[in-house]
């Protein structure tokens, strides 16, 4: 296991570098200036040209793309420095930080809540197959899988925010005029229809999932003998089925902890909520290159990191699976 | 099976209330719903879908939400104020006393005597020495090499070798006393119409900016006490996101998530022209989701929303019992800027046919659905000289309409006369809508424009306009849409490409004036031509005569200023080099307890906040 392991984290280093070196060279390929982008307008002569030179130098951007590059990877890797935001005008660090937090704080709540309605309805949709149940489920799967995120969250707001009145509309609450519980009040309001949105998008396709994996478990020949040895429903779901259907849907709980990194770009957007997926919107946006480099790279080692520890999650919770 | 038709049933009055909830967004709101204010009546709550960057204080960043910010943090206390009509007057909450003198090689120098009750947020009293030290830093090479920039200083005595780095003292400024300071305007510079924007200066907190660094000044100018490069960088890493000693009306409490805290300032004297003080004891200025911010100005959520231009927007507050608005036409607008010296617009008369194919009235309705206006000229109608001018201006400047024969017209008079081959005149009759007989030059090339259109919601009406009207001149005229960034690279340093790599005669832009409205600054004078500043290409000696003629007044003389003024304004329109789209009519909304709400071309919200008011 740990030979599969080292090895696959040999694997991933040249991926990674791949990975850094498309980004950062289509990042280049973009037309446009970004040192151009942070000097104030009203510069004149000599005072423009001195502040572009400044700057130009602070950035690197006046050295070779190639040189640029092997700087960039340098400050990465040795002082875990993610470059400069040229629309922020400030380290991508310290750009990246709050959003990152929100975006955490937010899809915690998200995986919670999805994970505790798919598992139980994806096994009782499984277990009473072609019930009301069942299909009402499966239309709710169907109909929340073809819903635009955005549609979804405008009709929450409307509903929640405009017709009653109980919610924000979006935004995020003050940290100074609310402190202790009040504060933790406002948080409450001003997540909830984030929550729902995105625990809705994602329930359509985790209780499908599930579903299907507890159909595969209970049609092998390990469940008929246990039926046979006259064990209780309930066991025979739970102690036997289901533990089966974990394997697959092992896969599913895995992304779900890396997904607490990665924004929503649409829901975050439509809320005003200040997370890293709108944070990726308004930097693509505003051609703040750095920013995008940086963080399509933590997107691409989240995923990279997922994939590997799926894989091994697999050989430890399925003994037929050998690593090698 | 009733099982299916009751679910279906559902999903479908579940879709259905989804698509009467995005219906409804754009037609007027239920007056019930407005009917309430959820925010402190100690607090404005200002929303505005922009988001800040977090740069609060001067010299960092482009951003002009965090504007805003820092005039209620910064503003309101420099020597000079621009009032609300955009005149530059003397503050004399700051200033006792200013006199100026003249030495023998014609240096200007304008002595200034501060009240001696100024103080920072801190309780720390204010005293000269914070004006020359603010003079000093911005135009400090230290100041540079920390990521920051400005432009106070330039024009002053000894400038450009305190800039450069030559000499660390500034001949420009003068530290007299605690209460008195002077600035001298270099010769070289005078006479100028503008002269008081040279001493427009801003105080900086020394004591917080330079703990232990003093101010040294004699006959020869003045200098800081020690190396001042480590607090610089410390000022641009730290300071500039959470001031921790300010001057203006407000002092800063938090910006977080987009939302910008801050509390009242109760050491700060008074506005410089009503003497009042601000009513609020907090501001929040937050962003807030485009799609549903009147709906939370309806809601009661934020107090106000400011400079919307959006007419869906207005007609809900319009249809509102509770909501009010104060409306204005912008200093400026959209306008079509053309390319002077390169393409087929470098002709005057493909410009001139180019504003004759658009109806700007068909512009004005579908992307400002009717609130804006249209202006032929480039001048604000709020403009003092505009006012002084008037009766003048409105006889004598060209009204632009959309009219085909007169587009076909100028193009008879340039070199787009022929037909393909060349040598076959142009025959408007034969022209057509589907754009099969097309204006050629002897050379058989055709007539072909390209705009680059930024927003859509702009570019999208001219492109229909001309796709309608140009091929009826003969002319092929296409719009792209491309990102912003894109077009200004290809506008305003265009210069750097070659002939082969520049595509764009023409590109959507906005347009505006402000204080002080310097016309050489203003991007039309030869000097700059090759630069970003001029980035449509002129070069003419008339108009550099214009310029310079206007600008080398003593600023006593207004009324030859707006002579010259008007005859820059018609020349200006001759040369076509912008043909001015439209003026929005800005609509500040805001809920009916907000009171004194007087915005003007000239002075957004931040600059009017010791005026409003909130009462339930």
């Amino acid at each position: 296991m740990l030979r599969y392991i080292a090895k696959r984290l040999l694997i991933l280093v040249p991926v990674v570098i791949a990975i850094s070196i498309i980004l950062f060279g289509i990042i280049k390929l973009m037309p446009g200036d970004p040192v151009r982008a942070m000097l104030p307008t009203t510069l004149r002569g000599e005072q423009y040209q001195a502040a572009y030179a400044v700057m130009s130098a602070r950035l690197g951007m006046d050295k070779p793309v190639p040189v640029q590059y092997l700087r960039w990877m340098h400050n990465l890797v040795i002082k875990g420095d993610l470059g400069y935001s040229s629309a922020n005008n400030r380290p991508v660090v310290d750009v990246i930080r709050e959003p990152l937090v929100n975006t955490i704080r937010l899809n915690i709540f998200v995986n919670i809540f999805y994970l505790l309605i798919a598992l139980p309805v994806g096994i009782k949709m499984a277990t009473k197959r072609g019930s009301l149940f069942d299909s009402g489920w499966q239309v709710f799967s169907i109909a929340t899988y073809s819903i635009p995120s955005f549609f979804l969250a405008l009709s929450l707001i409307f509903i929640f925010g405009v017709i009653m009145g109980v919610l924000p509309l979006g935004g995020m609450p003050n940290t100074v005029l609310f402190s202790g519980f009040g504060l933790m009040f406002q948080w409450a309001r001003y997540l909830t229809l984030p929550i729902i949105t995105l625990t809705i998008i994602g329930l359509a396709s985790a209780i499908r999932y599930v579903r299907n994996a507890m159909i595969d478990a209970l049609s092998q020949d390990y469940i008929r003998t246990a039926r046979s040895k006259g064990l209780s429903e309930k066991v025979v779901i739970y102690s036997h089925a289901f533990r089966n259907a974990l394997i697959p849907v092992s896969t599913i709980i895995v992304w779900t902890l890396f997904s607490l990194l990665m924004g929503s770009t649409i829901t975050e957007s439509v809320f005003q909520y200040n997370g890293i997926g709108k944070l990726l919107l308004t930097a693509v946006n505003t051609r703040d290159t750095m920013l995008i480099v940086s963080m399509n790279m933590i997107f691409a080692v989240v995923n990279v990191s997922a994939m590997l520890i799926a894989d091994v999650i697999y050989g430890l919770v399925d003994p037929r699976i050998k690593l090698k | 099976m009733k099982v299916k038709k009751i679910l279906a049933l559902t999903l479908a009055l579940v879709m259905l209330s989804g698509v009467l909830a995005a219906c409804q967004t754009g037609t007027s709101a239920p007056k019930d719903l407005t009917i309430k204010t959820n925010t402190p009546r100690d607090t404005l709550v200002v929303g505005d879908p922009g988001e800040m960057n977090g740069d609060f204080i001067g010299g960092f960043g482009n951003n002009s939400y965090d504007r805003d910010i820092k005039i209620l943090l910064h503003g309101y206390v420099g020597t000079y104020h621009i009032d609300t009509a955009d005149q530059i007057i003397l503050n004399e909450q700051v200033v006792k006393n200013v006199e100026t003198s003249v030495d023998g090689a014609g240096n200007k120098t304008y002595t200034f005597t501060l009240h001696t009750d100024l103080k920072w947020s801190d309780g720390t009293k204010m005293t000269a020495k914070d004006f020359v030290g603010s003079g000093l830093m911005e135009a400090s090479p230290q100041w540079l090499e920390a990521g920051a920039s400005g432009i106070l200083g330039d024009g002053l005595l000894g400038y450009s070798e305190y800039y450069g780095g030559e000499t660390d003292v500034f001949k420009g400024f003068k530290l007299l006393a605690d209460d008195k300071f002077s600035v001298t305007i270099d010769a070289e510079e005078l006479p100028y119409f503008y002269e008081t924007g040279f001493v427009m200066v801003d105080p900086i907190p020394m004591h917080s900016y330079f703990p232990g660094i003093d101010i040294i000044s004699d006959d020869n100018g003045a200098k800081f006490s020690a190396d001042i490069s480590a607090d610089c960088v410390r000022i641009s890493e730290t300071e500039r996101f959470a001031p921790t000693v300010t001057a203006g009306p407000f002092k800063f409490v938090n910006f977080e998530n987009q939302i910008c805290t801050l509390e009242r300032n109760d050491n700060f004297k008074g506005d410089p022209v009503s003497k009042k003080k601000p009513y609020f004891k907090y501001i929040i200025r937050q962003t807030v989701p485009e799609e549903t911010d009147i709906d939370m100005l309806m809601a009661g959520d934020i107090d106000v929303l400011a400079t919307t231009i959006d007419g869906q927007k207005i007609d809900q507050t319009k249809a509102s019992d509770n909501l009010n608005y104060h409306n204005y036409l912008r200093n400026g607008g959209g306008a079509l800027n053309m390319v002077c010296d390169w393409g087929p617009t470098a002709d005057v008369n493909v410009r001139w046919a180019i504003a004759h194919l658009i109806d700007r009235n068909t512009v004005v309705d579908q992307f400002l659905k009717g609130y804006g206006g249209l202006i032929d000229g480039e001048y604000g109608f709020a403009q003092w000289a505009y006012i002084a001018n008037k009766d003048k201006l409105d006889s004598q400047i060209i009204p632009i309409a959309m009219n085909i024969d007169t587009a076909n017209d100028y193009l008879d008079k340039s070199e787009w006369k022929y037909e393909s081959d060349g040598s076959t005149p142009f025959d408007r009759s034969k022209a057509n809508s589907n754009g099969t007989y097309m204006r050629h030059n002897s050379k058989g090339e055709k007539l072909a424009i390209r705009q680059a259109g930024g927003s859509a919601a702009v570019a999208e009406p001219c492109n229909l306009e001309f796709q309608k009207n140009a091929p009826m001149a003969g002319m092929d005229y296409s719009v792209d849409f491309v990102d912003f960034n894109l077009l200004l690279d290809h506008y305003y340093y265009a210069y750097e490409l070659s002939d082969d790599e520049r595509i764009y005669s023409t590109f959507s832009m906005g347009w505006g004036f402000g204080q002080p409205d310097d016309k050489y600054w203003g991007s039309y004078h030869s000097d700059h031509y090759g630069t970003w500043v001029n980035p449509n290409g002129i070069k003419d000696s008339k108009m550099d005569d214009l310029i310079m003629r206007m600008r080398r007044l003593d600023a006593s003389q207004t009324a030859e200023y707006a002579e010259i003024w008007l005859e820059y304004i018609l020349y200006a329109q001759s040369l076509m080099p912008v043909l001015p789209l439209y003026s929005n009519n800005y609509h500040d909304l805001f809920n009916n307890v907000i009171h004194g709400w007087n915005t003007t071309p000239f002075a957004g919200w931040s600059q009017i906040i010791c005026d409003i008011e909130k009462y339930r």
